[in-house]
């Protein structure tokens, strides 16, 4: 037998999940009904088509589509930049920084995170510049 | 613990003293937990309304949406929206590369 402490705690988290799940199926219902009047109006079929999307995603296979749109939301504030920088920063959590300090190569960069990171990847669009350059050469002369 | 598992963990607590700073804030001054409700409040709104236009589903749903996020859960939705916009601006590295090029050093 649970607890009473223990059964309280888990109700609170379970209305908790219950009540952030009902907030995110609003948040995707507005998206719904969003993406819709876009494309198709507020006829019959735009109605129709809402519903159907509507019933699909948010009561068929929401736990499919909960954790897609939590996802979509989390990339979209940016968080696939921010884990960029937290492996650069940190060489993968595989123990780079040790390899560096014992004089060996690792695979971290020995920057500064963001600015090795923005190095890199001014190096990257340099080289492919000069590659598109030497496509474009190549063309002219034939 | 590595130096790498050390930057890790200060990582990880960095962004939770950013995420527990605006409901102590909020718990501190009672004022900026009255405008902090206002300011939801307004955005909720603003954001329903821009989804659905005028009608009576925005202020049904804005009214639902105020009341989980403003009255019931104001300290998470607090920390969520200061983190949001931190993740918006960009201040998330920011916070990732200061500490680890700190703690690094």
């Amino acid at each position: 037998m649970l607890s009473p402490a223990l059964t309280a705690s888990l109700f609170t988290f379970t209305q908790f999940f219950l009540d952030i799940n009902l907030v995110l199926k609003i948040f995707v219902l507005l998206t719904i009904i969003s993406f819709v009047q876009n494309h198709l109006g507020r006829g019959a079929v735009g109605l129709a088509v809402m519903g159907i999307f509507a019933w699909f995603i948010l009561f068929d296979a929401w736990a499919l589509f909960g954790g897609i749109y939590v996802l979509y939301m989390l990339l979209m504030f940016g968080i696939a930049g921010v884990m960029v920088d937290f492996f650069f920063i940190t060489g993968g959590m595989g123990g780079g920084g040790q390899q560096a300090q014992g004089g060996e190569e690792g695979h971290e960069p020995h920057g500064h995170g963001g600015g090795e990171l923005s190095r890199k990847a001014g190096q990257m669009a340099a080289h492919k510049a000069a590659q598109a350059m030497q496509r474009g050469a190549m063309r002219f002369r034939r | 613990m590595n130096q790498n598992g050390n930057i890790i963990v200060f990582i990880i607590l960095g962004f939770v003293a950013i995420a527990l700073l605006p409901p102590l804030i909020m718990k501190i001054f009672p004022l900026a937990d009255i405008l902090f409700r206002i300011l939801m409040v307004f955005i909720i709104f603003s954001i329903v309304r821009g989804y659905l236009g005028e009608g009576l589903m925005t202020w049904i749903i804005s009214g639902v949406l105020i009341y989980f996020l403003v009255w019931k859960y104001a300290y998470l939705t607090a920390s969520v929206y200061v983190l949001q916009i931190l993740l918006g601006v960009g201040f998330a590295s920011v916070i990732v590369w200061g500490i680890g090029t700190r703690l690094r050093s």
